[in-house]
């Protein structure tokens, strides 16, 4: 088998935004109750619990911009930009290791 | 000592820009600047990063492409995280609706970090930027970017040009690009004034 070409996210030291993630983001405003605003969202979403795709994470942090739980709406930005430039490579076909987190590889 | 002490020493007037290469004092640079709270404030108070698209700055973006027959034209507002296309021409896909990328896949960074103009004829085999997904996937070939330097001495993102072929950039392209440029930084000034 041949050994699959090198990740360009992992060689640029990326990964692809994940839950963990926008509950850190979301926890410099709601501090110990991000878990929580992540969870609402997930329900206004009408995401199940479980391990979110790319997809899911962006309809659940739409939800949380929706909500107004961003800390600013830079950050909102920022998130989405780096959620869809990932969820862009995976639509593009990029290997999955460049575009999931490494846990979800 | 300084960061940019051992990058390439450039007039501001020099024409054509020196090739910028990996080292520590590069990813050294381009981390200050990205973090710099001082620049990114000045991008927030300038208000770069309002939704509405500056139809002066669009069009500069739109007329550079034209002017050097390639597809793309940008002003790209560097932030800590990511790249923010304050005005674009010839973007398309997913690039257009998101108005950036993370920054990590800038070629504009490289520009605000040394504040000279940031070249590449061929993204393919430049070390830099050979990797970067907007190569590997987008097919970026050709860049040419000037750093957008405010009156207060902070880099705040790239003018740029970009095309899909292999090309060269001589003096005189530089020389127009950086009059583009400076035209866009004016606009991008008199939000200050206004």
């Amino acid at each position: 088998m041949t050994a699959p070409r090198p990740s360009a996210a992992a060689a640029y030291g990326l990964a692809a935004p994940t839950e963990a993630d926008l509950v850190a983001l979301l926890s410099k405003t709601a501090g110990a109750d991000a878990a929580g605003v992540v969870r609402q969202a997930r329900s206004a979403a009408g995401v199940p619990p479980g391990p979110l795709s790319l997809d899911a994470l962006e309809k659940v942090t739409r939800a949380v911009v929706a909500a107004g739980a961003f800390p600013t709406t830079v950050s909102a930005r920022s998130f989405l930009v780096r959620l869809g430039s990932f969820r862009a490579l995976a639509h593009k076909g990029a290997p999955r290791s460049t575009y999931l987190s490494p846990a979800a590889v | 000592m300084s960061a940019h002490a051992t990058l390439p020493a450039r007039g501001p007037r020099a024409a054509t820009p020196a090739a910028v290469e990996p080292s520590a004092a590069l990813d050294a640079a381009v981390e200050a600047a990205l973090h710099d709270q001082a620049r990114l404030r000045e991008i927030h108070d300038l208000g770069l990063l309002s939704e509405e698209v500056d139809a002066i700055l669009q069009a500069e973006a739109r007329e550079a492409a034209e002017h050097f027959g390639l597809p793309i034209g940008l002003v790209s507002v560097v932030l800590d995280d990511t790249q923010y296309f304050a005005a674009q021409h010839g973007l398309g896909d997913w690039l257009a609706e998101q108005r950036g990328t993370p920054v990590e896949w800038s070629f504009c960074r490289f520009a605000v970090a040394t504040k000279e103009a940031f070249v590449v004829e061929n993204a393919a085999e430049h070390a830099l930027v050979r990797d970067n997904p907007l190569t590997e996937f987008e097919g970026i070939r050709c860049y040419a970017g000037i750093p957008m330097v405010s009156s207060r001495g902070h880099a705040l993102g790239s003018f740029c040009v970009i095309g899909p072929t292999e090309r060269s950039f001589s003096a005189d392209d530089m020389a127009e690009l950086r009059r583009r440029a400076a035209r866009a930084v004016a606009r991008i000034e008199a939000r200050r004034a206004g």
